[in-house]
């Protein structure tokens, strides 16, 4: 992180220093109105501020269970205990049909900072240079029963980006995810499961397990959690003639990072936590018996380690997007149609201890649709949009991963 | 129906006012909305990130306020009781006392229309406008750990007169959540018992013996939805004066129960005291009427105002330092967040903030970036633990 800081204030102070040299070529904006990496209109994952209603399209794939850290324990014998996940309702409403409509509100917001232009001269394009700062927080709730929230979810971004010739436009940085559930939705997550703190094993609470077997006890750790605690990012942008837009991001977990479940964590990777030399591994701290891990006994996670080593390290936890845009420019606005395709390599776990193959295919998540944008997206200024989409992937909240979620939305979106 | 109708109508008027001469009209202005989000306001639709430093040990958010069962032999009670989220949150202010404030909003112009003015008439601009946050709150130990997440958005208009004084007018919602983290914690150091009426099996302060303590509902923050309007003058030397005020619709929602006033129904029309004590705090109702009688008839209506000023100087067209100071007035500190205990005499709750920095980008139209240092005293920066005291120094970045 320092070093990412150190490197881009030296290009930055270099900059000034030839900007100063070259006056007239040179320009410099301390805080222009939009970044030279725009957001794209369909990805998911964004900076862009948006409010929507999402209706689901099937039945069967809704954020209604909760996907869920379990302990198996026969009460005897400790080296019996076994760890794992499985999916636990959170109260009957949601799980009627028809409850399928929901309210996704995200606020963020997209910066450039101190950027620097040079003009270009002859066979020379134009460069510009700047600081980004991007972050969001986004939450989803039930438009049914008591509009229950399930989910609030934040990601944030710290870069850099140079643009080419006003066309080609790269971004590199940091990136973080953190997921959250609603409270509201765990209120009766507990109730409904039955969870009894007064007796607590492995960090779990005892609580009702609908498929237990008879002369076992379960406990529940915590419900699963998605974190990105970072991961390095990069991406790319062209905006070509006739208002298309082409643009692509791959995003890497740091090593060492904080990353959950701990079925996503590579093999290999290490330990975030300074001094906790009991544990060497990312896989032995996000699963183990830390007071912040899974409470996964040893042995499983040694299995997990060794089944992702035997991938000769491939598997990354990769998220990489690609994705179009094609404006109409129209008196008011424009007009617009995006396309975004997600592909999350840790897809290829399925989610679930032991789950992991390299012949898995990654997830891949697909968004498609558009509207009418008003204000000046095409010379820097801030633009409303009026946008239905057409989603098939993850529940856009980010804890709800593991659910997968067929919708439309209609809704307003802010840049 | 009639509501968008009447904005459709505004709309049309607007557009064909734009074709008369000293008219123009502009979709979503770039130069932001008209009524500017005041920059000390804690609950402004700014984006902001702050480190946060608890000045007073014992004021701290360590505790969760509770609705809770007692349960005494054949008697049953609900009172507000503070429980620990943690044993170590409690006893370590010295590791407990930084956080984390993010706050992502935004307040945006629609549609405006201008009058440039003449001689005699001053220009005036009319906007439809929007804004919304959400913020969250964390501890810096602990993992990190969400203390909560909270939401407000508001939906109006506002109109300028000479480019000096602004009226804003709208519908304010607020709805406070509690962190899931903390949540966890709070649950599994209660040691409750979901199984058995959400029983707390743990020791807690001014526990008494013989007595069984059930957790009826967690205290919340909820005011769905608001009228809110507002006045903000620009004086010459980059002086500006604000103020706000709110009071709840007719048909409310509005939590906890202790600030809930009389005469108000749910949409269903069920009195909002007698729904919001009994259903969903557990209050008896010989408690849910003595709120009712302590409150009708006395002018109890929730209110919050606010009015503050800010000042900015120019160090050249791109950057300026500013101070600003925020005072905001809270109607439910009358009831000392507590139930059967309002008062007309007691005094309404006050918050205190002030901030000054230095503000990067025009500093008029568009946005801004500001490198701010603060001090609050009032309320912790997450609505769910509005009846938590804090003074706190913070640094951090706000973009507005």
């Amino acid at each position: 992180m320092k070093k990412v800081l150190f490197a881009v204030l030296i290009v930055v102070l270099a900059w000034g220093g030839v900007s100063a040299a070259f006056a007239g070529t040179f320009s410099f904006d301390p805080m222009p109105q939009v970044p030279l990496f725009r957001e794209p209109v369909a990805d998911p994952y964004s900076f862009s501020s948006k409010l929507h209603i999402a209706m689901a399209l099937d039945e069967d794939n809704r954020p209604n269970k909760v996907y869920s850290v379990i302990i198996e324990t026969d009460g005897a014998n400790p080296e019996n205990d076994r760890g794992f996940y499985d999916f636990l309702p959170y109260d009957d409403t949601p799980l009627k049909a028809g409850n399928n409509k929901y309210i996704n509100m995200k606020t963020a917001m997209s910066l450039g900072l101190l950027r620097l232009r040079y003009s270009g001269e002859g066979w020379v394009p134009s460069i510009d240079l700047e600081l980004n700062l991007a972050g969001y927080i986004n939450t989803i709730f039930n438009m049914f029963g008591k509009n229950d929230t399930l989910d609030f979810d934040g990601a944030y971004l710290l870069g850099a980006s140079v643009r080419f010739a006003d066309c080609v436009s790269i971004r590199v940085g940091i990136h973080h995810f953190s997921g959250h559930y609603g409270d509201e939705m765990l209120e009766k997550f507990y109730k409904y499961n039955k969870v009894d703190s007064s007796e607590q094993y492995r960090g779990g609470s005892l609580f009702e397990y609908a498929k237990a077997e008879a002369g076992k006890k379960y406990y529940l750790v915590s419900p699963v959690e998605y974190v990105r605690d970072n991961s390095w990012i990069a991406g790319i942008s062209a905006d070509l003639p006739f208002g298309i837009r082409l643009y692509g991001e791959a995003e890497l977990p740091q090593n060492p990072s904080w990353l959950r479940p701990f079925v996503h964590c590579p093999a290999d990777y290490d330990n975030p936590v300074d001094g906790d030399n009991g544990r060497p591994t990312m896989i032995d701290r996000i699963g183990g018996d830390a007071a912040d891990g899974e409470q996964i006994p040893q042995y499983q996670l040694d299995e997990e380690q060794n089944l992702k080593r035997t991938a000769n390290g491939s598997y990354k936890a990769w998220r990489i997007h690609t994705g179009l845009e094609w404006r109409i420019n129209v008196g008011f606005g424009s007009v617009f149609a995006a396309a975004d395709v997600q592909f999350h390599q840790d897809g290829q776990t399925l989610h679930k201890m032991g789950g992991y193959d390299k012949s898995n295919p990654w997830e891949m998540e697909l968004t498609v649709g558009g509207g009418i944008e008003l204000g000046d997206f095409l010379s820097d200024g801030r633009t409303v949009r009026l946008e239905a989409y057409y989603h098939n992937g993850r529940v856009p909240a980010t804890q709800w991963f593991y659910q997968r979620f067929s919708s439309v939305t209609v809704g307003i979106g802010v840049n | 129906m009639k509501r968008p109708a009447c904005v459709v109508a505004v709309l049309i008027l607007s557009l064909c006012l734009s074709f008369a001469s000293g008219f123009e009209f502009e979709i979503v202005p770039a130069a932001g909305p008209l009524f500017k989000e005041p920059v000390a306001d804690p609950y402004s639709f700014v984006s902001r990130i702050h480190i946060q430093k608890a000045l007073d040990p014992n004021q701290r958010p360590t505790r969760i306020k509770a609705a809770v069962k007692i349960v005494d032999g054949s008697s049953t009670t609900t009172d507000y009781i503070m429980l620990p989220v943690s044993d170590n949150m409690v006893a370590d202010p010295d590791k407990y006392s930084n956080y984390l404030e993010m706050r992502l909003g935004t307040s945006a112009s629609l549609a405006r229309v201008r009058y440039d003015g003449n001689e005699k008439i001053p220009s005036i601009d009319a906007e439809l406008t929007i804004g919304g946050a959400l913020n969250t709150l964390f501890m810096i130990f602990n993992s990190s750990a969400s203390l909560g997440f909270d939401g407000t958005w508001m939906a109006g208009a506002s109109i300028r007169v000479g480019d000096v004084f602004t009226i804003r007018g709208g519908m304010h919602h607020f709805s406070g959540h509690y962190g899931d983290e903390i949540l966890d914690d709070f649950y599994e150091r209660n040691r409750v018992d979901f199984n058995n009426g959400r029983k707390i099996n743990a020791d807690f302060e001014g526990r008494e013996e013989g007595k069984d303590y059930y957790i009826h509902n967690l205290v919340e923050y909820v005011r769905d939805n608001y009228w809110i309007v507002g006045a903000s003058v620009d004086l010459p030397f980059g002086l500006r004066f604000y103020g706000e005020l709110e009071w709840p619709f007719k048909d409310v929602w509005l939590r906890p129960f202790s600030s809930t006033p009389a005469g108000h129904n749910t949409q269903s029309g069920t009195p909002l005291l007698e729904y919001v004590g009994g259903s969903s705090e557990g209050f008896t109702e010989e408690q849910v009427q003595d709120e009712l009688k302590r409150k009708t008839g006395t002018g109890y209506n929730a209110l919050r105002a606010h009015v503050g000023f800010e000042f900015f100087f120019d160090i050249s067209r791109a950057v300026s330092v500013f101070v600003s100071a925020d005072l905001q007035f809270h109607q439910d500190g009358q009831t000392k967040h507590m139930p059967n205990s309002y008062s007309p005499d007691n005094p309404w709750e006050r918050e205190f903030s002030v901030a000054g920095g230095v503000e990067l980008g025009d500093v008029l139209p568009g946005r801004h970036v500001r490198i701010e240092l603060g001090y609050h005293n009032g309320r912790v920066s997450t609505t769910d633990w509005f009846y938590q005291r804090c003074e706190i120094a913070y640094i951090g970045l706000s973009i507005g």
